[in-house]
This record gives structure tokens, sequence and C-alpha cells, in this order.
């Protein structure tokens, strides 16, 4: 019999691999061996399968060709939610069927200042909790990041109603968030979002705030406003080319400025979402997510 | 289903013989049996009275302990959130190869316990063999190791390997599920026979539903949450300074 010492100096790892189409492969690989965790948690920026559980999970129940396609940074460690049309999990525990990507109706928590439903405060609590639990039995960290594995036609807005019942129910700080996207040959990447307050923000004329918005309509349609008085005229147009466009010659007139705030509205999908980031990218990285929440002026 | 040894005695009931001659009254007696959950719920209440007084200083030397550890390493990989599998896989296994450090866990644990179990009034409500958990245990770790993707013939060996240390260090012992009034609500204490009596091996703060357990109330989450938070040296804060909001919008003002 080996004993459990001997048996975690064999545990090998498997890489992740695509097929070349941009297509994340299915069959996943072996797993990943002992080995591999032993280097890897040597090297904590990297999880060594980390990488090899998402894509399972996301092959098991959407397809990896159905993450939004984009490129991004690498995959960090942290709380994973999963998130197709027809249901929601935390790690691999399934939370709540979904009704077509939306949490199905309920009643609101009270404790949730950004209006989430009480069945998700519940969960995510649970989740909270549990990671508590095993960071004082294991002399871990509580994870500060949430990572969201988003099924691409997915309301936008459902993304941020998670994530702020994930980040309300942390204990501490709300942790930050990453967008899990499909980097065709370059494997699972990620793209980091933040969210607006709940309640919003307010910024006074002092702190020179120019809080560019894009504001997503139906298809391809958007909004390009700021809450800066003298930000004018808004534009308005279809196509994320177009987008790219009209951002660009904004940073002309502001290249101070590297954020801006999508507002998802009813209409947008994930996939969306991530086309505006990606359109956004070379000059406004920093990406705000709200649905709705206003930047008041003075 | 497993089996549930429920609280208390059984009772069995005798009726002596009845004199039918007159003048003598018809006695009746009642003979108490002990249940073969009885010794493990005595001692779970033994060590966790124990426990209120003197904290880790309850937990003796004990081989069993290793046997515990080994249960309780496959069912955090039961029933743990994937990332911190991934992230403290090798240095639990590596935990679980140092005796000493095996024991000073369980020590710390009964000490960490000790102030919330003043007052608590935990009482034992159920005990389940554990000879009929670790299966379950083991069949769990497999599935789940599969659906994750990191099953191979070496995590299978392990899986083994700790199963068997289970196997021949609890033979005999039982999952005793006591309830309280307060803080922690739950826990489970596991219990093992040495020398014909069962000692308290292991402590769990919870049952994982694949053998059981039910989610905690959302008061008991609150609660749960309160205690776990203050005055704990678990790292939950994330520090962003000199930005829009720090909670929320970590990065420079200027950059909005």
């Amino acid at each position: 019999m080996f004993t459990p010492t001997l048996l975690l100096a064999s545990f090998l790892l498997a890489t992740t691999v695509t097929d070349g189409d941009g297509e994340l492969q299915r069959g996943l690989p072996a797993a990943p061996s002992i080995t591999d965790l032993i280097r890897a948690q040597a090297t904590p920026e990297v999880l060594q399968g980390f990488e090899t559980v998402l894509l399972t999970q996301v092959n098991a129940i959407f397809g990896s060709e159905n993450l939004p396609v984009a490129n991004g940074g690498p995959v960090e460690p942290g709380v994973y939610v999963t998130v197709s049309p027809q249901q929601l999990l935390v790690f691999d525990s399934k939370i709540s069927d979904m009704q077509g990507g939306l949490v199905p109706p309920g009643p609101v928590s009270r404790e949730c200042k950004s209006g989430c439903k009480a069945a998700l405060w519940s969960a995510f609590r649970q989740v909270w909790l549990r990671a508590l639990d095993e960071a004082h039995s294991l002399g871990l960290e509580v994870p500060a990041r949430v990572l969201f594995a988003a099924e691409a036609s997915v309301p936008a807005k459902t993304l941020i109603e998670l994530a702020y019942a994930a980040a309300e129910t942390r204990p501490g700080d709300p942790p930050g968030f990453a967008l899990l996207v499909n980097g065709s040959n370059s494997g699972l990447r990620s793209r980091g979002f933040y969210l607006l307050p709940p309640g919003g923000i307010r910024v006074s004329p002092g702190d020179n705030v120019l809080a560019l918005r894009v504001s997503l309509g139906a298809g391809e349609s958007f909004v390009v406003s700021a809450a800066h008085p003298r930000f004018a005229p808004q534009v308005e147009g279809s196509g994320w080319k177009l987008l790219a466009a009209e951002l660009a010659k904004v940073k002309k007139r502001y290249p101070n400025k590297v954020a801006v705030i999508i507002d998802v509205g009813d209409d947008a999908t994930v996939g969306d979402v991530v086309m505006v980031m990606v359109a956004a990218q070379k000059h406004f990285p920093s990406t705000v997510l709200t649905a709705g929440l206003p930047v008041k002026w003075g | 289903m497993h089996r549930l040894a429920t609280l208390g005695f059984s009772i069995s009931v005798g009726v002596s013989a009845v004199a039918l001659t007159s003048g003598c009254q018809p006695s009746t007696t009642v003979a108490r049996t002990v249940g073969p959950a009885e010794p493990a719920q005595r001692a779970a209440v033994s060590f966790v009275h124990c426990v209120e007084q003197d904290g880790g200083g309850c937990v003796t030397r004990d081989p069993l302990h290793v046997s515990w550890d080994a249960f309780a390493l496959l069912n955090w990989l039961g029933a743990g959130s994937p990332t911190s599998i991934l992230l403290g896989l090798r240095r639990e296994v590596e935990h679980h190869s140092d005796r000493l450090a095996v024991q000073d866990r369980l020590v710390s644990v009964a000490a960490r316990y000790r102030e919330p179990l003043r007052g608590a009034e935990c009482k034992p409500e159920s005990a389940t063999p554990l000879t009929e958990l670790l299966p379950r245990v083991v069949a769990r770790v497999q599935a789940r190791m599969q659906s994750l993707g990191l099953w191979r013939p070496d995590f299978e060996e392990l899986v083994a390997s700790l199963a068997g240390e289970a196997t021949a260090g609890l033979d005999g012992g039982w999952l005793v599920h006591m309830t309280c009034y307060g803080d922690p609500y739950e826990l489970w204490l596991a219990t093992a026979k040495r020398d014909e009596r069962q000692v308290v091996v292991g402590i769990l703060s919870s049952l994982p539903a694949y053998l059981g357990g039910e989610p905690l109330s959302d008061d008991f989450v609150e609660g749960r949450i309160r205690a776990r938070s203050s005055g704990s040296s678990v790292n939950i804060g994330v520090v962003r300074e000199g930005a829009v909001d720090s909670r929320w919008m970590p990065f420079s003002i200027e950059e909005l």
C-alpha cells in the first residue's frame, strides 16, 4: 500500500488545450498530477488544475464554445460561479434553476443593498461561511476573487445581480470580479471588472471625474455619455466597431481617463458586455458594470 | 439509508412472573439496556463538558487521531471547495503524515470551541457508525473528483490509502450529532474504540449533504459568520487605498 505522502509525490496534472478553431477542447486531458500540484502551490499565482476544473464544469454545463470569445488575462483562483440559461452553480454545487438565464422571481433580501434576491443571499452566505471554515481549519485565505463562467447568451443583468450578491454576502470587503472568456488558442482567459457601489456614487466637480458610460440596448446598439456636464453631445450608434471608433475619439479629449462604465440595461447579454470590453480595451481598459445605477454630479 | 441510533436508552420491558396466589402483588420491572450508540454519545457529552473547561487540554495523544484525520481528509475532498482542495491538498497530505501535527490541530480545534461551547448546552441527537459512512465518503470522493476532472489512478491510490487508514482505526467508532442552543448550533464528534471504550478523536463543524447533513438556517449562518469574523486571524480584507470607492472601485479617481 502506498502512503499518502508517497502518493502525493506522484500525482500529476494535465494542461488545457484547444482544438485550434477557437473552441476549447471538450474531451479534457488526464487530470493534473500531484507533482504539478506541488509545483503549482509553490507559485500560487498560477494554480495548476484550476483551469482543468473550470473547463470540465463549463463543458459539462454549456460547452466552452458558448463562452464569450475574447482575449484576456490569466485565470487566477477564487470562488467560481457557473451560469447557463438553465442553471446556476457555485463551485460544483447547484444553487438554483434559472429561467432563460434569469434568477427566478422571489423575495428581495432585506440585507442586500443592491436588491438581490433572498435566495441568492442565503446561498452565497453559505458559500462564504464554508470559505471561512476552510480558512480557519486549513490556514488558507478567504477567496478575494469571484469568477463568473457565463454562457454568452445569459442576460448581462443576471451577471450583475450575481456579482452584487456574491460581493455583499462576503465577510469583509467585496471581492474582485472576473468574467471567464474563451481565448481560443490561448485557452481559458479572464476579464476583470468592477461594480458601481450599490446606490451608485456621487462625485464633486473638483474630482474632475468624467465617468464615461456606454449604455447598451438591443442588438449592438449603444449610447455613449458621461456624468461630466461638459461631455456633449452623447453619441448613439450600433455596432462594436463604431463603438471602438467613438471611444477612440473620447480618449483624445480625455487622455487621462482609463475607466468605462457599461450600463447593461435589460437587453444586453454577457456576450455583448465582453464585446464592449474588447471595443474599449485599448483606451479604457478598466470596466465598471452597472444596471442603471447613477454617477451623480455635484 | 444509514442507520441512526437515537438518543437515549433502549428500553425493554420485562414482566416478571406474576404470582397468582392471593396476597401477592404482581410486580413489573423495567430493564434499561444500553443502546449501541450510547457509549459514544456519553463520550461525546463528556468531551464537550471537558472542552468547556479545558479546551485543547482535553485532547490526549492517541494514534487513532490519524485514522480520523484520514476520514476527515476524505470528507474534505468530498465536500470542500475545489479551489481550496487545489490550494491545500499538498499541505493537507503532508500534514496528515505528521502525527503530532494531526494532534495539534485537534488541540487547536478544541481550544477554539472552548468559549462557544460554554452555555451552548449541546446535547446528542443521534449517532451513526463511521463504518457506514466511510464507503459513502469514498464513493463521493471518486464521483466528485471525476466530475471535477481530477480523478487519476494516483489519486485513486491516495483515496484507497486514506480509506484504509480510516477503516483500520475507526471500526467501532461513531459520528455523534450534537445540537446546541447557540453557536456552534450543531457539531459532529467522531469517536473511536480504544480498549473497549469510546474516545473522541475528531470534530466536524458541519455534515455535508451527501452524508445527510442539512443546510444551516439563515440565522445560524449569520451567527456562525459573526463568530468567525470577530477576532478572527483569517485574512478576509481586500485592501484598496486611494480609490474612487475603496471597497467597490479600487482605482484612482483621476482615472474615472
